[in-house]
């Protein structure tokens, strides 16, 4: 079989689980990022992260590497972009990580503006603020706009066009991850606009503002979140981040009925949603079952079996593997873990494999171990 | 999506004076950059 036919065939374990199907056997997805590809390659991650070329290189050398059934890693941050842009939110760390600083772009008196026309604010007040270029007088502030714009769609277009020759070259799937990704609309006011320390006290002083803010921003979201080809194969992946802060009651009225509505839209319009579950949801899990039938829930946190028993009927369930066991653990220690989370979760075909966190640094594992692990889960996990 | 700062095709065509252009070419002449301006803030934002 050649690779062209390999990747037909890994595409085509994706495609039966995302449509309800048992697949021939568990698909490997990997959700690694660029930098651990970087450093696997043995590239500097000061240095080479800057060059589109060398990090598909490095994607390229760590697809070979591991039989995972998609491309290892994806690049979503663009060091030169937020460096042009003067970014307050993404900076490079001393170890070349980019790191995402807590801000707040949006400010409690910019509430009425933001309701009576969200995006419009965003663009006067919030991106000025989080990008100092953009803050600038006369043409250096559209100077930048450009450079930026131009930067990213032309990035994106290279990374995209050397995922698929990876993809073809290693016989892989051409899904991956995220088609897209766009958070819920309140994580959205709450990341990088109001900022966490901001949003806490919004929703003790403004919470009509905030609930009203959530509802000007889920059209944003829905329009973003849909790509020309979205489907339910290339979906958009929705991490969330503010829930497992926040007290039940403020959950209920604030966070789910956006995030609900997110979902059914875009289920509406024939699109998947991967949605990454961070940290503990254990309290939440009755309303994750309200979700639209399939969606992927990749969760962090939790009692496998308890979230098998009470979502695995409707839902598709990943994650859960810990990255921690792949750093410390032995290769026997590792592959037990991974026959045990199969033995419970693969039966009935709505389970994807892959590990409960993405992968950014050489440190976060022992990547003989996971190695391992997925030829392990490629020949077990099989159905027929 | 309603915005002061979004345009949709028949308001970019009548802002551009453009009063007919073939509905094939339509999107990727005109609304496709719209659509990736938005989807930029958005990504900025995110």
């Amino acid at each position: 079989m050649n690779n062209r036919d390999i990747m037909i065939e890994k595409n085509r374990l994706f495609e039966d689980v995302y449509y309800g199907h048992v697949p021939k056997r568990v698909p490997i997805l990997s959700s690694g990022d660029n930098s651990f590809c970087l450093e696997y390659a043995g590239f500097d991650l000061r240095k080479e992260q800057f060059s589109i070329e060398k990090n598909l290189e490095a994607i390229d050398i760590t697809t070979k590497d591991f039989e995972t059934d998609s491309i290892f890693a994806t690049m979503v941050r663009i060091p030169q972009m937020y460096k042009m842009l003067g970014a307050r939110n993404f900076v490079m760390g001393s170890d070349g990580l980019m790191q995402h600083l807590e801000i707040a772009s949006l400010h409690e008196d910019d509430y009425e503006d933001f309701i009576q026309d969200c995006y419009k604010t965003i663009c006067d007040k919030a991106l000025p603020r989080m990008y100092t270029e953009f803050g600038k007088d006369g043409f250096q502030g559209k100077a930048a706009f450009a450079k930026g714009f131009f930067t990213f769609y032309s990035a994106m277009a290279q990374l995209g066009e050397g995922y698929i020759k990876i993809a073809e070259k290693h016989g892989k799937a051409i899904y991956n991850m995220a088609n897209v990704a766009v958070c819920t609309p309140f994580d959205m006011l709450a990341d990088q606009l109001r900022s966490f320390t901001g949003i806490s006290k919004d929703l003790r002083r403004r919470p009509e503002a905030v609930e009203a803010a959530c509802e000007a921003l889920l059209p944003c979201a829905i329009k973003a979140g849909t790509k020309p080809n979205s489907s339910r194969v290339q979906r958009t992946f929705i991490p969330l981040h503010m829930a497992p802060y926040m007290r039940t009651k403020d959950f209920e009225r604030f966070y789910w009925p956006t995030f609900k509505k997110y979902v059914e839209a875009l289920d509406e319009l024939g699109i998947g949603t991967n949605v990454f579950v961070e940290h503990d949801w254990s309290r939440y899990y009755d309303y994750l079952y309200e979700l639209p039938e399939n969606t992927l829930l990749i969760i962090e946190e939790g009692d496998f079996k308890e979230i098998k028993k009470k979502l695995g009927g409707k839902h598709i369930l990943s994650g859960f593997y810990p990255l921690n066991v792949l750093k410390t653990g032995t290769e026997e220690e590792c592959l037990n873990m991974a026959k045990e989370l199969i033995e419970i979760l693969a039966p009935g075909g709505k389970y994807i494999f892959a590990l409960n966190k993405n992968l950014l640094t050489m440190r976060d594992i022992n990547p003989e171990n996971l190695k391992s692990v997925i030829c392990y889960v490629k020949k077990e996990a099989v159905y027929s | 999506m309603k915005s002061e700062y979004y345009l949709n095709s028949e308001k970019n065509l009548r802002k551009y004076e453009i009063p007919e252009i073939p509905q094939d070419y339509e999107w990727a002449s005109l609304q496709e950059m719209e659509e990736l301006v938005f989807s930029y803030v958005f990504f900025l934002i995110s």
